[in-house]
């Protein structure tokens, strides 16, 4: 028995079970998901040995230079007091390094959202309404609904509100009129990702069933 | 003192006289009538009986049955009389103890004929014991148990001088050591008995004449015949018992157990002195003029009664009821336990003055609540929140549960029977879209404009379940790259899978381009670091990645020859399933990328979020799910064909999810305009 027919049979196998939660919840389907977190995990932690801490971490602090070496002690430093979150008497040792990975992240973030992300995003919605591309119908529409578009959802998330004199909470007129258009859109945007999300699964189901059928010789 | 203790003391010093008279001439020498005897005559007083205790009123010869009756009962008369000459056959009988009881009879035959006795106070004495033997009951018990004396010699006989009788409190009894056989060898008179005979013979044992009688009929006949010989009945084989066996079978000195005075000074003084006597009765002792200081002669004979050294306990549970003065119990200390350890016990728990009444009265307090209009509102408001917590909500029922999973299960079904009939069918029914997305045929006309055996980077940042989707949008768009260009591919993935996925994607789905790990690809394998993995890769690729998965120096090899900045790639490809993962390799590989294009291959499901990054220019193009991928496909002249495979599944699961979902709203309108009609109606 070759390791393509093993692998198969196992995949065939394990995605009966996981369909099979279309009946309900059952033995088979719970087994299939400790399964795949189980091999997850084991996968995950064979990776992370041979793939960083081994090349990146540990042969370097043996074969590397005084310099690699001083230069790895505060990795590894860290990574020892990291270790130390799931050992409660000394978890405090991992704030350090968790704080530093947490402000790491943070600023790599938060700057690449700025300059990858706002900045672009906001030239493309003003270039929308660019003269050249006013010069057709098209244009007009499309950069008309990506202006009006935009300025109506970000207004949506403008919740302050006054109290009337009947005693209901209000938002000014026009900023009402400007939410609810862009409530619209929202819900338009949120339709589409709903049926992104429903093409993805449908995909996915596609996929599995036309490898059942071919497991079993039915194409 | 008391008139009527004044009286019967002159009474009983009368008849004391008189008894002296007659009983000279046999008795020893006479000690002269004491006036201290205060008790002396007592029986003979007329008090109302509600003023004399029971004690005394038994020590003064007063029955329960009939304390003014001096006449004894025939029955005992005639008992006695049976008894007499059993006992006088006994063999250790005394001549002179058979002429004192000839003299006795004699003397009791006259008082019982003339109902009076010469000395009435002693004779009270007998004849309470002869009112007592009214009760044939009692008579019959005390004659068996003289006949038991002699058997009972070696039991342990009272101390001398200790009154045993039961009208002093069963407590003084076991404090003087006087067990209860002593007073039922008595032959029963113990209940009928004054206390005060009883001592006297005591008192008397010393003589061994009295004390080798061995019964009560032989007491009788020691005592001499007179009113004093009453006592001597009743004590004569109380000193009997031990005298018994061998000493008495020695001559023995007749001598007369009791002298009258001793039995109206010596015993009654002594039986007084060992017990708790009355204040009242103390007083009148103490203040009787002419009255000894010192104690009386049987107390000064014998050894003087110490009071018992009791525990604590023992000392306040006893029933001392009739010594606890008014003062010092109170009033309300008469009141009888019912319940606890203290049961059936009276007036053993003092009350404590002014526990019953309250010290001070409880100051009033407001209950007037400073609550305004609103408040009143605010606690209305709340007191309808918790009722209406409190108000069990309808369980849903399982009709509705079950029809919720028969409606999951009817989906279920359809879906996958409609989606493999169509796929196990073959059907190509469905033409791929003729009009193809403009980020599409932009990621097409970027992957065209890519130089031949140029390196390219391609991310492989999805999840194993998303495969299914993402080999086949990137299939058709990865083929037409290596059909065209014979890129030499470097794969990378910030995911632990990813790794293995691409090496799944390029020797399984583009099995047909027969690319070789390390002549025309390396993986670079698992980026880590997230986003800032991707920020140290895109500034110094080599220095963030400077292995491949297998360990292996990839930098070296003819695949990235040339190839050792961000920019040196010819275009980036990243294959994601999430909007993150478009994201992270947009934002952060901006300002390393230079002229390399970047090309997303996006599941469906973000496609829709990573469109505006190609209107706004920052990546050329864009396939996202199998509608981006058709058009991918068709440029590639239909190769591989995983989208055409799928696509009439894909499209009839699309119909059929439009199909659902209209007819479920349908559905859910026409119950709510059904059950509006019906409650308008």
């Amino acid at each position: 028995m070759s390791a393509d027919l093993i692998s198969t049979v196992t995949a065939f196998l394990l995605t009966v079970m996981i369909l099979s939660y279309l009946v309900g919840d059952n033995p088979a389907f719970r087994i299939a998901v400790y399964v795949f977190v189980g091999v997850t995990a084991g996968y995950v932690a064979a990776v992370a040995w041979w793939q960083v801490l081994l090349p990146d971490l540990i042969l370097p602090l043996i074969t590397g230079t005084p310099t690699t070496r001083a230069m790895l002690a505060v990795p590894l430093l860290l990574g020892g007091m990291l270790l130390m979150k799931s050992w409660p008497p000394l978890s405090r040792l991992g704030a350090p390094a968790m704080g530093m990975l947490v402000g790491a992240a943070s600023a790599v973030a938060i700057g690449g959202a700025i300059q990858g992300t706002l900045f672009p995003q906001i030239g493309a919605t003003l270039e929308s309404v660019d003269s050249e591309q006013l010069g057709s119908l098209e244009g007009i529409v499309n950069g008309a609904l990506v202006l009006v578009g935009v300025i109506t959802s970000l207004t949506y998330f403008h919740f302050s509100a006054r109290v009337t004199a009947d005693g209901t909470v209000r938002r000014l007129g026009a900023i009402e009129i400007a939410a609810g258009i862009g409530a619209v859109f929202l819900a338009i945007t949120l339709g589409v990702l709903f049926a992104g999300v429903y093409s993805a699964a449908l995909t996915a189901l596609i996929e599995r069933l036309d490898f059942i059928g071919t497991f079993l010789g039915l194409r | 003192m008391p008139d009527w203790v004044r009286v019967a003391r002159d009474q009983l010093v009368d008849n004391a006289s008189v008894a002296d008279a007659g009983t000279k001439g046999d008795q020893q020498p006479e000690t002269p009538p004491s006036d201290e005897d205060l008790l002396a005559g007592l029986s003979h007083q007329d008090q109302p009986e509600e003023e004399i205790p029971e004690w005394v009123a038994r020590v003064i010869g007063l029955s329960e049955g009939g304390r003014r009756s001096g006449t004894p009962s025939p029955d005992v008369e005639r008992r006695i009389a049976e008894e007499a000459p059993r006992e006088t056959a006994a063999p250790r009988q005394d001549p002179e103890i058979g002429g004192q009881e000839k003299r006795l009879r004699d003397l009791w035959s006259q008082d019982v004929d003339t109902g009076e006795s010469a000395d009435g106070g002693t004779f009270n004495g007998a004849a309470s014991v002869e009112n007592a033997g009214n009760e044939n009951a009692e008579i019959n018990e005390w004659l068996r148990q003289l006949d038991a004396t002699s058997a009972r010699e070696q039991e342990p006989q009272p101390p001398r001088g200790v009154p045993a009788t039961k009208d002093v409190p069963t407590w003084v009894d076991r404090m003087m050591g006087v067990p209860d056989a002593p007073t039922q060898g008595l032959g029963g008179l113990g209940d009928a008995l004054p206390d005060w005979l009883t001592e006297s013979a005591a008192a008397g044992e010393e003589s061994p004449g009295v004390s080798s009688v061995p019964d009560g009929s032989r007491a009788l006949q020691a005592s001499p015949p007179s009113a004093a010989s009453a006592g001597t009945i009743a004590a004569a084989p109380l000193e009997a018992s031990p005298r018994s066996g061998t000493q008495a079978a020695e001559p023995l000195e007749v001598v007369p157990a009791f002298s009258p005075e001793e039995i109206h000074r010596i015993d009654v003084d002594a039986v007084f002195a060992s017990m708790h006597m009355p204040d009242w009765l103390a007083d009148v002792g103490s203040r009787e003029p002419g009255s000894s200081p010192q104690l009386p002669p049987a107390a000064q004979e014998e050894e003087p009664i110490a009071p018992a050294d009791l525990p604590s306990w023992v000392e306040a549970m006893r029933p001392v009821e009739s010594a606890v003065t008014p003062a010092a119990g109170g009033g309300a200390d008469s009141r009888l336990e019912d319940r606890g350890p203290l049961l059936g016990l009276q007036g053993v728990l003092p009350a404590i003055p002014g526990a019953a009444v309250p010290s001070s009265r409880p100051k009033p307090h407001s209950m007037k609540l400073d609550a305004s209009e609103q408040h009143q509102a605010h606690a209305k408001l709340l007191e309808e929140m918790l009722a209406a917590e409190t108000q069990p909500l309808p369980i849903q029922g399982a009709g509705q549960l079950r029809s919720q999973r028969a409606l999951r299960w009817a989906i279920s079904a359809v879906l996958v029977i409609v989606l493999s009939g169509a796929i196990l069918s073959g059907s190509r029914n469905f033409p791929l879209p003729a009009a193809v997305p403009n980020e599409s045929i932009a990621a097409i006309q970027a992957v065209q404009s890519i130089a031949p055996d140029a390196p390219v980077l391609a991310v492989f940042d999805y999840e194993p379940a998303t495969v299914g989707e993402m080999e086949a949008t990137a299939a058709s768009l990865m083929d037409h790259l290596l059909l065209l260009k014979h890129p030499r591919l470097a794969v990378i993935s910030t995911s632990p899978t990813g790794s293995a996925l691409a090496e799944r994607f390029i020797s399984g789905t583009l099995a047909d381009r027969a690319y070789v790990r390390g002549v025309q690809y390396v993986n670079l394998g698992y980026l880590p670091g997230g986003l800032a993995g991707v920020q140290s890769f895109a500034q110094d690729p080599m220095a963030a990645a400077p292995l491949g998965a297998s360990t292996d120096r990839v930098w070296d090899s003819s695949v990235l020859l040339g190839t050792r900045r961000l920019s040196d790639f010819a275009a980036i490809i990243v294959l994601t399933e999430s909007l993150e993962g478009g994201r992270v390799w947009i934002e952060q590989t901006a300002a390393a990328r230079g002229a390399s294009s970047m090309i997303i291959v996006s599941s469906a499901q973000a496609g829709p979020m990573l469109l505006p990054y190609f209107d706004s220019g920052q990546i050329e193009g864009l396939v996202a799910g199998l509608n981006g991928a058709a058009g991918a496909e068709i440029a590639n002249n239909g190769l591989p064909g995983l989208v055409r495979r799928y696509w009439d599944a894909y499209s009839i699961g699309l119909y059929l999810a439009v199909l659902l979902i209209t007819f479920g709203a349908l559905w859910h309108f026409w119950i709510g305009f059904h059950e509006r009609r019906i409650e308008a109606a």
